[in-house]
């Protein structure tokens, strides 16, 4: 069944025919966990190519937009379903149990989206115990009003009787390969449509990459960034600046003008939408082929470029030129931190 | 991986005599690998390399485990090539240097030696073959600065006429310092006499090319293969075309004071810094020269051989040559000067039969003095040392005063009298008509006249006269900085440019194909800077032969187009020069790159990788030593 999806381009042909026909549409299911929404979104993004698709598959569960319920996916034959796209990071115990779930009945698993592939933005809980996490979010942010400092709980009574329960968190959010094993990645925060058009039309031509990861370049941001003209050969930034503190003219590199950019370790494929409206690349394309931690490969470049201009060694520049970055785990991995060297090994601690 | 599986590893492990095998036991190592091991008494010995180069043929890929690679690399290299093996899949462990030798415990120098195997064996599991370049060594020498010592060397590396010599000089003309001087210590030797024909005969070597106004901005590259990037300013007038007939500089209506005269003269925006000087054309001053602003042409218009050109312009090219020699001078302490306080290289001028009095020694007034200080030491306590030539040239002074204006009272305020050899002569004539006072400190004046206090054995003195002369010292030239940070060198702790060894390599710089000569390196005479001068033509010549090949390492690193996303991040970083940008790509010049993976730890894409230092590499190794 795998090869209807993932066949070689010469048997396309021949399947189209048989593509067609109910039984042999291709199975799927789709998955929400840790994320925004944004995942969800996107694919509806796809507007009316999306009809072209939703002939070749059938959906047997969508929680976010067909009413099937976990029993359902509990009746299915194991290794039914061709292809399950799951979005968000792992981080309560109910997910960890419906991915499983879905990995035993699914022939591939394709984490969508950076907080499936990397861990996400919410993954910057990491950095908190559980309770410093939830003290800050439900009493201490400025926005936050909540005087009978009422807090979830994992059980809670109904005024009219019966009780709910919410399932626990988690001690860290996980990348989905971290609790289940992957076969492909979609990056992007969310992907792109294009992305995901392309993720698709690459696992229906079987010509899969070799690192898994679909719809985006294997070259980095800078490639197709058109700022890169701009970026001197003698690169050297004696400060950075955080978005709102420099007016930077839209053909210069960001980089070299002191905004951090992760341009260089990220994929491009994202149609370079920060760039082209001043914001500097956050890496939400997750990191070039051959790196694995691209907040660490990010970091080291940051110390090579910076004062690199200086003829002394003065150490002291350097450092300060260093302290001019503002949140840096925010910065280098906003997207990648519960895939990061560090917090691997926090949490094998 | 297919590749691997038919990789047959051997390890010669060496007991050095017991040196290693009494600490190391070489059984249980034997034991503890999973490799083919062949222990042999001394593997360095003959009769080691022959029982190495008998049984080398049965592996694909061989580790050394000997003594330190530093000693026995090129050993094993010429042993393993001979077997038709390539270097680069063998791997040298250190037993004897790292293990036996660092331990006292049996036990752990055993253990020690086991993990360090082992790594050599995960290690070169990912060797690949490498193959050795050699290009040809570029016999061409670029020498900069166009002084005694630059000319000399110039014209002994031009004899060699298969070889060019370009000479940079910044100025206008060539010739240094010691052309503008009459006489010369210890012997009164006449400068321009001694030193004209050497100047010409350099202009009129074919194999010498000459630029004049020109600096060198960029260096890459190392012996054998430089690649510098030269600016020359405009001269606007035609060197080759100009026969210096003056014309031009009669019509010119500018008129300054001039800088290389010490301001005691005048001259015309279009000039000759002074007579004689080499090559004869004149140059522009642009700064003053009306063409811009009020479209003068008159010197355009009273030249008959079309030499000016107002379309002149400043220049970059590159110029490559296999070795660099720097023969940039020394500068002076500059002294406070005065109408009647001279610095030694301004009288210099004073004393020159083509300077702006004719070598007439008078005051600004016109008249003759009858009493001069000759005041040593100038700038000794700020710079911190003894200039060692001063002493002899202000005997020189006393004695070119005196056979002009024999009445005229000739006083030497000094510290030390720092007179060998030959200069004692010229000390011992002066003696019988100059007076003597020394004393440590000193206060020159001017008030009408100039008044020298000092303090003697008798306790403060005060002396007037009509002239005083600053023996100015000798100190590095301020742009030497400038020079250094270009060709990557150490200045020493008085400033001067450093020599890799003061004893048996002085005219050597730390990097290799550059050399130095003259007054770069520290305060010298005029010999003394011909002597180095020759000396370093010599090293280079013994160098650079001609058919020399250079050894390209294969151990660079190189640049995987598919992955180069042009994001510019190695070009700076490389100390080499050897990264470029080119067609939106990063491209390393093996030839320049010296492998030291700067680049490769940078690249934000890893396009990059150091051949013999791939990350397989040493994961490999660093996996094998820890397991
Ligand atoms: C006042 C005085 C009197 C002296 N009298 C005597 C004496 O009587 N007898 C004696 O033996 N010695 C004497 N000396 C010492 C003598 O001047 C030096 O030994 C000699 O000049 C050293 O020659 P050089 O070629 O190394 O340097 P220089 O003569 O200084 O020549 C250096 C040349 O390099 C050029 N240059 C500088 N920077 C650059 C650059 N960046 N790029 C290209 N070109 C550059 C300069 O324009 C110059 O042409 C005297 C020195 C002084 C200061
Ligand atoms: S660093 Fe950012 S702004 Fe600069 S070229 Fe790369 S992607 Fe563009
Ligand atoms: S243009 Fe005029 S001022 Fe300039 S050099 Fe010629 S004559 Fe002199
Ligand atoms: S390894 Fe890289 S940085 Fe080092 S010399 Fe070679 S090109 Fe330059």
């Amino acid at each position: 069944m795998l090869e209807k999806l993932f066949g070689q381009k010469k048997q396309k042909a021949e399947q189209e025919q048989e593509v067609k026909q109910e039984s042999q549409k291709v199975k799927t299911a789709f998955y929400w966990a840790t994320s925004c929404g944004g995942c969800e979104e996107a694919i509806l993004d796809v507007r009316e190519k999306l009809f072209d698709v939703l002939d070749k598959i059938d959906i047997l569960f969508w929680p976010v937009a067909v009413d099937t319920k976990y029993s359902d996916v509990e009746a299915l034959e194991d290794k039914l379903l061709d292809a399950v796209f799951i979005n968000g990071g792992i981080s309560n115990i109910e997910q960890k149990e419906v991915v499983k779930l879905l990995r035993k009945k699914a022939k591939a698993v394709i984490a969508f989206g950076s907080c499936a592939h990397m861990g996400g933005i919410p993954g910057l809980r990491n950095l908190y115990s559980i309770e410093d996490g939830l003290e800050r979010v439900y009493f201490t942010t400025p926005s936050t009003y909540n005087p009978e400092r009422a807090l979830p709980s994992e059980k809670s009574e109904l005024p009219g009787g019966g009780e709910v329960t919410l399932p626990p968190l988690l001690p860290n959010v996980l990348p989905l390969e971290e609790v289940i094993s992957v076969d492909f990645y979609v990056p992007g925060c969310p992907p792109l449509p294009e992305t995901i058009l392309k993720a698709l039309e690459v696992l229906l031509s079987g010509d899969i990459p070799e690192d898994n990861v679909l719809g985006a370049e294997s070259k980095s941001l800078c490639n197709f960034c058109d700022r890169n003209q701009s970026k001197p050969e003698n690169l050297s930034v004696e400060r950075y600046y955080r978005v709102h503190e420099k007016a930077i003219p839209p053909d210069k590199c960001l980089l070299a003008e002191g905004v951090i950019c992760l341009g260089p370790v990220t994929r491009g494929g994202c149609g370079e939408k920060c760039i082209n409206v001043n914001m500097p690349c956050r890496g939400c394309y997750g990191p070039l082929p051959d790196i694995d931690d691209m907040g660490l490969r990010f970091l080291s470049n940051i110390a090579s470029i910076t004062c690199a201009g200086e003829e002394s060694t003065d150490e002291s520049k350097m450092r300060d030129a260093i302290a001019t970055i503002k949140d840096p785990v925010g910065t280098f991995y906003r997207f990648s931190y519960p895939d990061s060297s560090i917090n691997k090994l926090v949490r094998r601690r | 991986m297919s590749y691997m599986s038919e990789q047959r590893i051997g390890v010669y492990l060496c007991e050095c005599g017991g040196e290693i095998s009494n600490k190391v036991n070489l059984e249980k190592v034997t034991d503890a690998i999973d490799a083919r091991t062949i222990t042999l008494p001394m593997l360095c010995t003959p009769e080691g390399l022959e029982e190495i180069s008998k049984g080398i043929s049965e592996f694909t890929h061989v580790v050394f485990a000997a003594c330190t690679p530093k000693r026995i690399e090129k050993t094993f290299e010429d042993v393993v090539k001979k077997a038709n093996l390539n270097p680069y899949l063998t791997h040298i462990v250190n037993l004897r240097e790292q293990c036996a030798w660092v331990s006292e415990d049996k036990e752990k120098a055993t253990d020690k030696a086991i993990h360090l195997i082992k790594g050599a064996l995960r290690r070169i599991a990912y060797h690949e073959p490498l193959e050795e370049k050699y290009i040809d060594a570029n016999p061409d020498v670029v020498v900069v600065g166009g002084g005694v010592a630059g000319v000399l060397a110039a014209l002994t590396l031009s004899e060699d006429t298969n070889r060019r010599v370009y000479l940079i000089e910044k100025n206008p003309h060539i010739g240094g310092k010691t052309i503008t001087y009459e006489d010369l210590t210890p012997n009164l030797t006449c400068a321009p006499c001694l030193l004209a024909p050497p100047l010409q005969d350099v202009l009129g070597k074919p194999n010498v090319i000459l630029y004049t106004n020109a600096e060198v901005e960029e260096v890459k590259g190392t012996l054998g293969n430089f690649l510098l990037r030269i600016s020359q300013k405009a001269r606007y007038v035609d060197v080759d075309k100009c026969i210096g007939c003056n014309a031009c500089i009669e019509v010119c209506p500018v008129n300054l004071p001039n800088d290389f005269e010490y301001r005691m003269k005048e001259r015309k925006a279009i000039y000759f810094p002074y007579a004689g000087v080499l090559p004869n054309a004149p140059v522009i001053d642009w700064q003053n020269c009306l063409y811009e602003k009020e479209r003068c042409q008159k010197c355009v218009e009273s030249c008959v051989f079309d030499a000016i050109n107002f379309d002149d312009m400043q220049r970059e090219f590159d110029l490559k040559c296999g070795s660099v020699l720097l023969s940039t001078g020394f500068s002076t302490y500059p002294v406070r000067e005065g109408g009647r306080i001279y610095s030694s290289p301004k009288f210099e001028r004073l004393l020159a039969k083509n300077g702006p009095t004719e070598g007439e020694i008078v005051l600004p007034d016109g008249n003759k003095p009858k009493s001069i200080a000759i005041v040593h030491c100038a700038g000794r306590e700020e710079l911190g040392y003894c200039s060692k030539i001063c002493c002899s040239v202000a005997m020189k002074y006393s004695h070119m005063i005196h056979e002009q204006l024999p009445d005229c009272e000739i006083h030497h305020i000094y510290t030390d009298l720092v007179l060998p050899e030959m200069h004692s002569k010229l000390y011992n004539e002066v003696s019988k008509f100059a007076r003597f006072h020394r004393s440590s400190k000193f206060d020159v004046r001017e008030d009408g006249g100039v008044t020298v206090e000092y303090t003697d054995e008798e306790g403060n003195q005060k002396l007037n006269v009509d002239m005083a002369v600053l023996m100015s010292g000798i100190m590095p030239s301020p742009e030497l900085k400038k020079i250094a940070e270009i060709f990557d060198l150490k200045l020493n702790e008085y400033g001067f440019l450093e020599v890799s060894d003061m004893k048996l390599s002085p005219v050597e710089t730390t990097s290799a194909g550059v050399l130095a000569a003259g007054g770069i390196l520290g305060a010298c005479s005029v010999e003394e800077s011909v002597q180095q001068a020759v000396a370093a033509a010599g090293k280079v010549l013994s160098k650079l032969r001609h058919g020399e090949k250079l050894f390209v390492d294969p151990k660079v690193c190189t640049v995987d187009e598919e992955k180069c996303s042009g994001c510019k991040f190695c070009i700076p970083l490389c100390p080499y020069g050897a990264a470029v940008y080119e067609e939106e790509k990063c491209t390393i010049d093996e030839t320049l790159c010296q492998g030291c993976g700067v680049c490769a730890s940078a690249c934000p894409a890893k396009a990059i990788e150091a051949r013999h230092y791939t990350t397989e590499q040493i994961y490999a190794e660093i996996e094998g030593v820890t397991k």
